[in-house]
């Protein structure tokens, strides 16, 4: 388990970004109308009512994170690999444009290759499953259940 | 409307197809599989399979995905006992006495007793489904909105309270509700949270949010654990098959588990995990060989397995009854149904008795399945198991992407599933539960529609839902639910005072 979670600077971290979202949507719910209980009460009725109960809970939380020993220091255990997930996130969206403007078979066969190559696959083992994946995921969607792609 | 018999037979023309049979065990070998890899849940195989049922029926839909879930939920199992890396939450009482077994080198025991304990809680709970959701959608005809609203809010109240953090919990529980209003307000079509993007006028895709949260962002969670890392499972696997005498021969065990799995997975947002826990804590405290619990009696292994699988039917009544999820998989499930144009509830069971019928055969034969598949290709689950992720992470990564593309052909769900498995990531690293988030968001229309309706009628007085009792008894009970963990800190902390 986690042990960030009883750690007191999560609970900050956690109600100061939740309060941040309630704190917009709260904002951005001004532009919606509100009617009386006749007409329905509104669009702005329920998203008023849960940003509300978000801005509690995270005033709550902060309050109680302070209560167990705030840290003013990132609450979240760093990880040890963070260039290599975050080369292979990039890459990853990387490929996720490419398939939307090139189609599935060539980003993908290519994100692959250099997606297992980045977690230190050989190259030929890489290459070789890597277009053999890309073109079963193909066949699988495409032929197998005429699932269309761009 | 079914009773018990029909609810067996009047779907049997539905399922006995060859396309069928073949969809049922491609959705187990994925479930399985899926299931027994670390890092990997059966909440992720069935998210990321739902966009293969878009052109299938919906009985086809059913085959690939029910199984899949039965699966999953047991190939976690097999995780646990040989790596001691559950590979499903529920499967974690599971590895106390199935790795202690593993390492005297009694694998093949321990994984035959998980097989067989979860073959009969599954069935056991199959069969329950049959006889029981019927009874609670005739029931559930005469709820009205006061009710529905507070059974949606006491299963959200469910989910956090099982949470690490019952406050982390409800506040992604209302975030999930948060998102649920994106789009046009379903009374007056205001558009609402859609920054004017025409592709979220009708809201949210649900698809490409559930792979995002399940798919995306738990393989990133696993890569950063490097549960990449492991050794290969080197052992002979034998006597699998003969420990299913054994399973028999502690039957008190396997059906008190059974029971008490059945009986949380029913509650709303209970699900297998909390009902495996509770199985494997009352077999501790009052077991006959509670001692050895935890050092690799089989007991253990028997009341983990039969309560999480039993779990897994007693979740389906609620969905498939009220339309509230039983657990995560089960508000995908949801999802799945409402792709097809299907409302889960009494209707379904009034309109399209065929097809609810056809869904508790597809179960019963998707723990079968499971059973046979798993046991019978043990040999080559091993060698899967043994596939370095760097391998199979990618190609998961790709299938997360046609996934979410393949919803409704929109370049735009890519984006949402990119943000959705950023959200999750980070959920992760907060230690925030995301089953919360997925309930809210399954159930963030149906609370909103009744709260209104039930306000109306009660000329906007609150107060309204306390003179129902159904609706005053869950409002109380969650008031208790949530605010006992604080209430029995405060006792404890008095009594040790006291007694210093």
């Amino acid at each position: 388990m986690n042990k960030t979670h009883e750690n007191g600077s999560s609970f900050v971290f956690s109600g100061v970004v939740s309060l941040a979202i309630a704190g917009i949507a709260g904002n951005e719910a001004r532009n919606f109308p509100l009617q009386d209980l006749q007409e329905g009460l509104g669009a702005a009725f329920f998203p008023y009512l849960i940003t509300g109960c978000i801005i509690v809970l995270s005033l709550a939380q902060i309050v109680y994170g302070f209560s167990l020993g705030f840290k003013a220091k990132w609450p979240f255990e760093q990880s040890p690999d963070l260039n290599r997930l975050g080369l292979l996130f990039v890459s990853f969206v990387g490929f996720t444009v490419a398939f939307a403007h090139f189609g599935f078979l060539v980003p993908a066969g290519i994100f692959l290759v250099l997606a297992m190559r980045l977690l230190q696959a050989p190259w030929i083992n890489a290459g070789i499953v890597g277009i053999s994946a890309t073109l079963i995921i193909y066949g699988i969607f495409v032929v197998g259940f005429a699932i269309p792609m761009p | 409307m079914l009773d018990f018999a029909s609810s067996l037979t009047i779907g049997l023309p539905l399922i006995m197809k060859p396309s069928i049979l073949l969809l049922a065990f491609m959705g187990s070998l994925i479930g399985l599989v899926v299931g027994a890899l670390p890092g990997l849940t059966s909440a992720m195989a069935v998210s990321v399979m739902i966009p293969l049922t878009y052109t299938l029926s919906p009985e086809q839909a059913f085959a690939l995905l029910l199984p899949a879930y039965a699966a999953g939920t047991f190939g976690g199992s097999i995780g646990a006992i040989l790596l001691n890396i559950p590979g499903t939450g529920a499967a974690i009482m599971t590895a106390f006495d199935g790795h202690p077994m593993r390492l005297r080198g009694e694998a093949g025991r321990a994984i035959g007793l998980a097989a067989t304990s979860s073959l009969i809680g599954g069935l056991f709970s199959a069969f329950f489904l049959a006889a029981a959701a019927p009874l609670a959608a005739r029931w559930a005809i005469q709820l009205g909105s006061h009710e529905y609203f507070s059974i949606a809010i006491f299963g959200l109240a469910i989910i956090a309270y099982i949470s690490p953090s019952i406050i982390k919990g409800l506040t992604a529980g209302a975030f999930g509700l948060l998102l649920a209003t994106v789009g046009n307000d379903p009374a007056g079509a205001f558009p609402r949270y859609t920054f004017d993007q025409p592709d979220l006028v009708g809201g949210l895709t649900f698809v490409p949010v559930m792979i995002g949260l399940f798919g995306l962002a738990e393989v990133f969670w696993a890569l950063e654990h490097q549960i990449a890392a492991r050794k290969p499972v080197r052992q002979k696997i034998t006597g699998t098959v003969t420990s299913a005498w054994e399973v028999l021969r502690n039957y008190p065990v396997l059906i008190r588990s059974s029971i008490i799995g059945l009986i949380i997975g029913v509650m709303p947002a209970s699900g297998p995990t909390i009902g495996s826990v509770v199985s494997y804590g009352m077999e501790k405290r009052i077991g006959k060989n509670r001692t050895q619990m935890g050092d690799g009696a089989p007991e253990g292994i028997i009341a983990a397995e039969a309560a999480n699988n039993s779990g897994t039917g007693g979740a389906l009544v609620p969905m498939m009854a009220l339309g509230i999820p039983g657990d995560a998989v089960t508000a995908i499930l949801i999802g799945a149904l409402l792709i097809h144009g299907l409302q889960p509830g009494p209707a379904l069971f009034l309109q399209q008795p065929e097809l609810v019928s056809s869904i508790f055969l597809l179960f019963i034969l998707g723990n079968i399945l499971f059973v046979a598949i798993g046991l019978g290709g043990l040999k080559y689950l091993l060698r899967v198991l043994e596939t370095p992720p760097r391998y199979l992470i990618p190609i998961i990564l790709a299938f997360c992407v046609v996934g979410a593309y393949a919803s409704s052909n929109s370049v735009f769900d890519i984006a949402v599933l990119i943000i959705f498995g950023i959200v999750g990531y980070i959920m992760r690293k907060a230690s925030i539960p995301v089953a919360p988030l997925v309930l809210g968001f399954i159930l963030g229309p149906l609370i909103e529609d009744n709260l209104r309706r039930a306000l109306i009628l009660d000329d906007g007085n609150p107060l309204g839902f306390l003179t129902r009792p159904l609706s005053a008894t869950l409002i109380v009970a969650i008031v208790i639910l949530l605010i006992s963990p604080a209430l029995s800190k405060l006792v404890l902390g008095r009594t040790v005072k006291l007694e210093e």
